[in-house]
């Protein structure tokens, strides 16, 4: 870009002096009430909520964590529908023994969709993998070779047996609608040290959008400035670039016109912030669409990297999730701060979208587990060939998991929220490493049980940011992304 | 694949028997460990001695007088009682294996253990403890803390917990700029910070200013230059009269409180469907604005509106999320349930009073004095409250109602001319030449006498000793209890029973008095069915009702009673179905009547078992017949009568007394809850309801209730809320006197017309008018239930009128006046139907639990339902109370004037959309955690006068928008802005980015597209989709209703517009009372670069080049004018011509809309 930036696009641009100008860039008084409340609420004797002091003239510039990270950015791989637990990750060898006998003390079980049949034996073969032996099915055998990377959490519980409550307990911490995704909490705690990018982006399946859409990454009642961008690789942030019918000179210089008309408003209204704010927000936004394509455009990867991940597969879907797998990557590498990829979309049929195999499981999974796995194996490999790994968190989920019977009747597996797998690898995370178990059939955790509220304040607590403190006052309560739960699971930690 | 509407029915055992199972799910953290209690010590235990230092070794160092955590005690007996924040008692006294203390102490839930840290308990102190509380948990040996009092929570010091005292407006030293009182309480604050107001801005900013803020669109030039121009010293509060008399004033302020009812048209989760009919709580909104509706009403009516004949109104409570995916599974069917609740709870109390009493759902809330009780008080109040359609009562405009009432009339007329026709073929009619429709009879007398009915007790005697009664098999076939008749068979009218004797020949058995003098025809009726029924009994008529005088007897029938009525001799032949029936009716002919007439069964002489008797029905009859008529099958009867609504229709009578007297009901002491009385049409003057203001007296009234008083007999509300109960069980009297004497033809009476009550119905009643009451021989009969079906019959909906025994000419004409009857009554209907709105449905709710933690599996004590403690205000509600009468009892807590947190709630939310913040800026929490007001005089003072006002908002504003403060400038000056950067002092205008709506509205409005329709449903701003988990895509182009005002746009919970949606709008998911504001890039992507800008900015050009010409220094001045409300200066006139030179008009017009000046109310 050839403009001369203003005086705000500059501070824009250079976020990482913000804080030390915060001062003089907040009103005094606005940030005096700010810290006076902070303090006050700090003055008991457990540690008081913090909220984050954001400059309305640079909402995503990088602020500081509440402790040292050991991660510095987020990859969360989030397969929508609920992947089975018992024939990927988690192996369960008396499912085998008691294939086709009634799961005991089950007899008058009731899950969400109903009855329940026999115990059905893992629709994958599991066997021992890299050099820690851990056993993982054939669903996923790409993903399977870098078991040695990957700390497992096999004692997840979720709070609902619903899809939709599922996915919004697993991406903001509650089953009702209404709060902001745990991207959204790390952008407003953390900022970005992406300068032209947003800080938390989140990139739906090629087949659309996932079961709770754009929830999973919404603001709910924090600022708009920090809920998630959608892009991915086929569909381009919306109205990133300017209109069909205008030619670039003219935009520009509507853009120069525009900005002539507001400094000179700008000039009856001196230090009104948020006037400048929105001045620099179309810098911003011209960078965005000078950069958004920039680190959109597979072009420049390798031929050898585009097929590690199979981006170059005839099927669309598996060549599409390949390409965001891509995607991600260059997105980390240019700093954004949160990056949710979706594997899997909403319901639109049975078991078509995504991992919800409640009928015949086999097949579904059959399509599901090789659009899924390559890819996806491959971001994580190229994490770890890029070093990025040491600091950037990798997140593997699903919004629950499934029964070891098969439901009465059918040839799949119906909800289970009692007890399923997610797993974290890369910054600050023993591996290779196994927490929590389920009970012999995989149906219930029994050891070292774990709740999304868990899962999330590690989560945070990698990122150097403590789930008790970080808080945003809304409607008279001081609300945190794990509510008034949550552990940091520590033995997870490296 | 998603379960949808899963039906939960024929699974519930098995789902009663998953719950164990269900509550592993829910509270996976704590597995239940069945570790066995230690017993109870067998000795008796010392309190000092015994138990004392076991709480001192283990509990009191964080249990005790300071800060004790969880807000519990362990050195006081209350405290023990009360529980901590876990609202759990601690003790439960007598039951220690059931005392959350015992519980906690010995680890009985894996996890939750007390101490946390340190030693546990050893098994015998557990046993001391256990024998203790066992034994009474007496406090003794002379140790402090043994009182016995729970103590309540207390409203403390808090300051929006303390009643509303008025404050003086203070003298201030700058009186001259004082315009309204608040301009005083600024001033004072202003003064003690060393701070000045700013300036008054100029005209041109403050109409720019009112037009934003009240309607939400800029004023255009025209509308600017009028207030400039207007020299008048009143040009100003005119001009916001004006505006806050203009429909947009509605349009803009029902969103800022949509959003605080989390108001949406999905019904958000996973499927995220619509709820196509949920704009009727929109348009209520908007229409409660704009007509000012004074806020208690408003509030009254959105919890309970179904009271107060604004159904509407209850589209609040059931506003936000449901969860559409259902599952047999019942720990998440009751969760789920458990959360619409909890959502209807936050929403009332953050919404009306500030209070987040949803706080409180798991444990005591954390800083305000609400318990986890107060929480299920609440909840019992909306327990009955569930989503979904209702049927919405429509108000009829004037005109609509005159246009029904001329409908109802013509239904009358045509109703009678199509029965004299019908009558004519029945054989009672003469078939006139000349008789002209329209030519009304007195009414015809109908005598219905069920040998069993309490209110026929009078007119029957038994003769012998019955037997207890046959009792008509339940079913619909001919004969059986529910048998709906058909078009030559009556419904059965028994009330399925008849009574027998043991058979004796020539025997009298029983007696029907009439009581009427006239001609009359006779229906019998009987039980059948069985082949040891009497084949030969005899019914005569006994003209001077002696019995030992035979020689006025006459032979009415010879019956055979193991048949059914009319059955012809092939019939016969069939095998008897051997079950106890209903004969149905059997003519026998007219007869002349007197008084003291009575009709007598009596045996005959064939061998047989038994012998019934039934109902028998009696009709006057206008054609001297004395033989049956087989033509006549059966008499004409209107439907019984029905708890909701009952229309009497009669011959027009002058009338100036009316009265209802009632002789029996279904229950209880009767209710009437409206009497109409409408006067028939004339001329012009359209039929009204003249029971208003009529003078009502009765036979007595039920004693000491409000809602059950003998005015609202006839004061224009319906509902049991607003209704009449006589003082005496079945019976009473209720008379109006009309203002003045009227010729009246309707009258409409219920019970509930809201359809929550069916008790206390009468079922047998008359009713009478008089043109002069002081003579008791001037009453004429109008109407009476004789010639309804009995109450509680079945009845077939079969067309009304016969055909047999009439000419062609005759049967064409009935067929031409059938079809017109039901297209007037379509008509009719038409008027009075009941749209479906998402307005919530009613049940009555089973007794609520408190819920330990909130989990719905781990029920506690019953709570009943009301409002806050704290308040000391028992709303006299228990687990009996209807639905209906705890949410009116909730309203009016809320709304009484000594509420201290309603008034200053809704001001403070009046004041914040009028200078971005309120005076506290925490509008929904007026709680602890909320922040103190800026101005707390100011904010008691606005409370008080809101009150006083008659809770009138407009008042309130207009006070606002007059004051000097609002009319400041909003320039920023250097001195205040070190002082105060914020402006909460308001030394300034305080400048605002509009909201999403406004900007949206804005451009369309300078652009010209802008479609000004108001109400109904809206429009979509995503492209159709029906997939069954609703995928949002948005739409690319927008046309026509598209470019109705934003408030309009279907509102996806969750899901935004991908333009304007960006900037901070709300998403339906939760109750927001401030948008947050902030600016993003992605905002500036939207508005310079999407298509609907695009697309407005070529119509802003098009519309500056129609209006404007085609010079563009005009344009440019047109632009700013539509734009900023002002002229450019030089400067910007100069770079902006010299733009559309070099780029073009449209090229401008798309740097205009996205502008901050364009986007500011400055």
């Amino acid at each position: 870009m050839s403009q001369a930036l203003s005086h705000e696009g500059r501070r824009l641009l250079n976020r990482r002096s913000f804080l030390a100008s915060t001062g003089t860039g907040l009103s005094a008084m606005a940030l005096t009430s700010l810290l006076a409340r902070q303090s006050a609420m700090a003055a008991g004797d457990k540690p008081g909520p913090i909220r984050p002091v954001v400059d309305p003239q640079a909402p995503l510039a990088a602020r500081k964590p509440h402790h040292l990270p050991k991660a510095k950015r987020v990859v969360m791989l989030f397969c929508s529908g609920a992947m089975s637990h018992v024939d990927s990750w988690d192996y369960k060898p008396s499912l085998i023994k008691h294939d086709g006998k009634p799961m005991p003390g089950s007899e008058k079980l009731v899950t969400f969709q109903g009855a329940q049949g026999n115990l059905t034996a893992p629709l994958y073969n599991f066997k021992p993998r890299g050099q820690s032996g851990k056993y993982i099915s054939d669903l996923v055998p790409n993903l399977a070779e870098l078991a040695d990377d990957i700390c497992f959490i096999h004692s997840m519980t979720g709070k609902s047996n619903t899809h939709g409550p599922g996915e919004n307990y697993m991406s903001t911490g509650f089953t009702l609608d209404g709060f902001p995704s745990i991207g959204a909490w790390v952008s407003y705690a953390l900022g970005s040290v992406a300068d032209n990018l947003p800080a938390f982006v989140a990139i739906p399946d090629p087949r659309g959008v996932p079961q709770s859409s754009t929830r999973n990454w919404g603001s709910a009642f924090l600022p708009a400035v920090f809920q998630g961008t959608a892009l991915n690789a086929a569909q381009p942030v919306r109205n990133l670039s300017r209109p069909a019918a205008i030619s670039k000179d003219a935009d520009q210089a509507t853009r120069d016109f525009l900005k002539l008309l507001n400094d000179q408003h700008l000039e009856r209204y001196p230090g009104d912030t948020e006037l400048s704010a929105r001045i620099a927000s179309y810098e911003l936004a011209a960078k965005m669409q000078l950069s958004v394509p920039v680190v959109s455009d597979l072009s420049t990867e390798s031929p050898a990297t585009l097929a590690d991940y199979g981006a170059d597969d005839p099927n669309p879907t598996k060549s599409g999730f390949a390409k965001n797998c891509i995607l991600a990557r260059r997105l980390l590498e240019q700093g954004v701060r949160f990056v949710q990829l979706f594997n899997g979309a909403y319901a639109m049929g049975e078991g078509v979208g995504n991992w919800d195999g409640h009928k015949t499981l086999k097949k579904q999974y059959d399509i599901h587990g090789p659009i899924l796995d390559k890819p996806a194996a491959a971001l994580l490999r190229d994490l770890k060939s890029r070093g990025m790994l040491e600091d950037t968190l990798f997140v593997w989920c699903s919004e629950f998991g499934r029964m070891p019977t098969f439901q009465a009747g059918a040839s799949g597996r119906d909800h289970n929220p009692s007890g399923f797998t997610a797993w974290m690898a890369g910054a600050g995370v023993k591996a290779p490493f196994t927490y929590g178990a389920t009970d012999e059939f995989g149906y219930k955790a029994v050891e070292n049980v774990a709740t999304v509220y868990d899962f999330h304040a590690t989560i945070l607590h990698l990122l150097g940011l403590n789930h008790e403190q970080l808080s945003f006052y809304h409607n008279g309560i001081e609300r945190r992304l794990t509510d008034v739960h949550g552990h940091v699971i520590k033995p997870v930690l490296a | 694949m998603h379960e949808r509407f899963f039906s939960i029915i024929g699974q519930a055992k098995r789902v009663m028997l998953s719950t164990c199972l269900a509550w592993m799910l829910l509270s996976h953290a704590s597995i239940l460990v069945a570790a066995p209690l230690p017993q109870p010590l067998k000795r008796d235990v010392d309190f000092a001695k015994d138990v004392q230092p076991i709480f001192t070794e283990h509990c009191i160092k964080c249990h005790g007088e300071k800060k004790p955590k969880g807000e519990f005690r362990i050195d006081q007996r209350a405290s023990l009682i009360a529980g901590g924040d876990s609202g759990e008692p601690a003790i439960a006294i007598g039951k220690s294996a059931e005392s959350h203390l015992i519980k906690l102490v010995a680890e009985v839930s894996k996890g939750d253990v007390m101490p946390p840290k340190g030693k546990a308990l050893s098994e015998e102190q557990i046993a001391i403890l256990r024998a203790w509380i066992d034994q009474g948990a007496k406090w003794s040996g002379g140790v402090a803390g043994g009182e016995d009092v729970v103590p309540r929570m207390q409203r403390g010091d808090h300051w929006s917990l303390q009643p509303i005292k008025r404050p003086e407006v203070p003298k201030v030293k700058t009186p001259s700029w004082v315009r309204t009182p608040i301009d005083a309480f600024i001033a004072q604050k202003l003064e003690a910070s060393g701070l000045t107001p700013s300036a008054e801005a100029d005209r041109a900013t403050r109409v720019r200013r009112a037009y934003l803020v009240l309607t939400g669109l800029p004023p255009s030039p025209q509308q600017i230059e009028a207030f400039v121009k207007d020299e008048r010293p009143d040009a100003w509060p005119r001009l916001i009269d004006q505006l806050l008399a203009n429909p947009r004033y509605g349009e803009r302020w029902a969103r800022h409180w949509l959003d605080v009812a989390r108001f949406a048209e999905t019904n958000g989760f996973e499927t995220n469907t619509p709820r196509p009919n949920a704009w009727h709580y929109r348009d209520y909104v908007i229409a409660a604005f704009n007509e000012d509706k004074p806020y208690d009403q408003f509030v009254r009516e959105q919890i309970a509106g179904d009271a107060l004949g604004e159904d509407a109104g209850t589209g609040f409570l059931v506003g936000g999320a449901y969860d559409q995916v259902k599952s047999p599974d019942i720990g998440l069917t009751l969760m789920q349930r458990s959360d619409e609740i909890n959502d209807m709870i936050n929403t009332t109390s953050t919404a009306f009073l500030g209070l987040t009493v949803a706080c409180a759902r798991c444990h005591n809330h954390k800083f305000d004095p609400i318990s986890q009780k107060d929480y299920y008080a609440f909840m019992g109040i909306f327990a009955g409250v569930n989503h979904g359609d209702r049927g919405m009562r429509t108000k009829l405009s004037p005109e609509q109602q005159a246009q029904a009432d001329a409908l109802r009339t013509e239904l009358v007329s045509l109703k009678t001319q199509a029965t004299r026709i019908e009558d004519i073929g029945r054989g009672i009619a003469a078939n006139k030449p000349g008789d002209k429709p329209g030519n009304e009879q007195p009414a015809v007398r109908t005598i219905v006498i069920d040998d069993e009915t309490t209110a026929a007790v009078a007119r029957v005697t038994h003769l012998v000793k019955t037997n207890p009664p046959g009792m008509n098999p339940t079913g619909k076939q001919r004969g059986y209890r529910e048998d709906p008749g058909d078009i030559d068979r009556m419904p059965n009218l028994s009330g399925g029973r008849y009574v027998w004797w043991g058979y004796k020949p020539s025997t009298d058995y029983i007696t029907y008095h009439p009581g009427a003098k006239g001609q009359f025809q006779i229906w019998l009726s009987w039980g059948s069915g069985w082949g040891t029924h009497a084949a030969d009994v005899q019914y005569l008529l006994d003209l001077d009702g002696d019995l030992k005088t035979r020689d006025d007897q006459k032979l009415l029938a010879t019956v055979d009673q193991r048949y059914f009525a009319g059955m012809t001799d092939e019939e016969k032949k069939q095998p008897l179905p051997s079950k106890p029936l209903w004969s149905g009716l059997l003519n026998v002919g007219a007869h002349e009547l007197n008084k003291s007439s009575v009709i007598l069964l009596r045996s005959g002489t064939a061998q047989s078992e038994a012998i019934t008797a039934d109902v028998v029905v009696l009709q006057e009859s206008v054609q001297p017949q004395t033989t049956a008529n087989s033509k006549l099958i059966h008499p004409r009867l209107r439907e019984a009568v029905n708890a909701r609504i009952n229309e009497e229709t009669f011959a027009p009578q002058k009338a100036k007394f009316v009265r209802f007297t009632i002789h029996a009901a279904n229950s209880g002491e009767p209710c009437i809850d409206e009497l109409e009385i409408y006067s028939t049409a004339l001329g012009t003057m359209p039929s009204r309801n003249v029971a208003i203001g009529a003078i009502p007296t009765s036979s007595g009234d039920y004693p000491n209730t409000p809602i059950h008083q003998l005015k609202h007999i006839n004061d224009g509300q319906v509902g049991n809320s607003q209704s009449w109960i006589s003082s005496t069980n079945g019976t009473g009297w209720v008379q109006l006197e009309l203002t003045e004497p009227a010729m009246i033809h309707r009258i409409v009476w219920g019970r509930d017309r809201l359809q929550q009550y069916a008790d206390r119905l009468a079922t047998q009643y008359t009713i009478e008018v008089s043109a002069d009451a002081s003579k008791p021989e001037n009453w004429i009969t109008v109407s009476c239930s004789q010639d309804r079906v009995p109450f509680g019959t079945t009845m077939s909906d079969l067309p009304a009128y016969r055909f047999a025994g009439l000419s062609r000419d005759q049967a064409n004409e009935l067929r031409r006046l059938t079809a017109e009857v039901a297209s007037v009554q379509k008509q009719i209907e038409s008027f009075a139907t009941n749209p479906a709105a998402y307005i919530g449905t009613f049940s009555q709710p089973a007794v609520v639990k408190r819920l330990f933690r909130g989990d719905p599996l781990a029920p506690r004590e019953e709570v009943d339902p009301g409002a806050l403690e704290m308040f000391d205000d028992d709303l006299k509600l228990n687990s009996k109370t209807s639905e209906q009468k705890r949410r009116i009892a909730l309203a009016d807590w809320i709304t009484q004037k000594d509420n201290p947190l309603t008034a200053r709630v809704m001001v403070n939310r009046i004041w914040h959309h009028h200078f971005g913040t309120g005076l506290v800026d925490t509008p929904s929490d007026f709680g602890k955690m909320g922040s103190k007001p800026t101005h707390p005089e100011l904010l008691d003072w606005l409370a008080d006068e809101f009150i006083q006002s008659g809770w009138s908002i407009k008042h309130i504003q207009k006070l606002i928008v007059t004051s000097a403060t609002w009319q400041q400038a909003s320039f920023p000056r250097d001195e205040p802005m070190k002082i105060d950067a914020s402006a909460r002092l308001l030394w300034r205008f305080p400048p605002q980015r509009l909201e999403a709506e406004a900007i949206r509205d804005s451009i369309l409005s300078v652009a010209s597209t802008l479609v000004d329709r108001m109400g109904g449903p809206g429009w979509s701003a995503f492209k159709n989709n029906d997939n069954y988990v609703r995928v949002y895509t948005p739409k690319d182009q927008f046309a026509g209703d598209d470019l109705r005002r934003m408030i309009y746009m279907y509102k996806v919970r969750m899901e935004h517009d991908a333009t304007f949606g960006t900037f901070d709008c709300p998403d339906g998911g939760q109750p927001t009372a401030k948008r947050t504001q902030s600016t993003t890039a992605i905002q500036a992507l939207a508005l310079f670069n999407s298509t609907i800008v695009m697309q407005q900015a070529q119509a802003f050009s098009a519309r500056l080049q129609s209006e404007a010409g085609d010079k563009s220094a005009a344009q440019v001045q047109l632009a700013y004018m539509l734009c900023f409300g002002r002229a450019p200066v030089q400067k910007e006139l100069d770079a902006s011509v010299s733009f559309i030179g070099a780029q073009g008009l449209p090229a401008f017009c798309r740097a205009m809309l996205n502008t901050n000046e364009f986007l500011f109310v400055q």
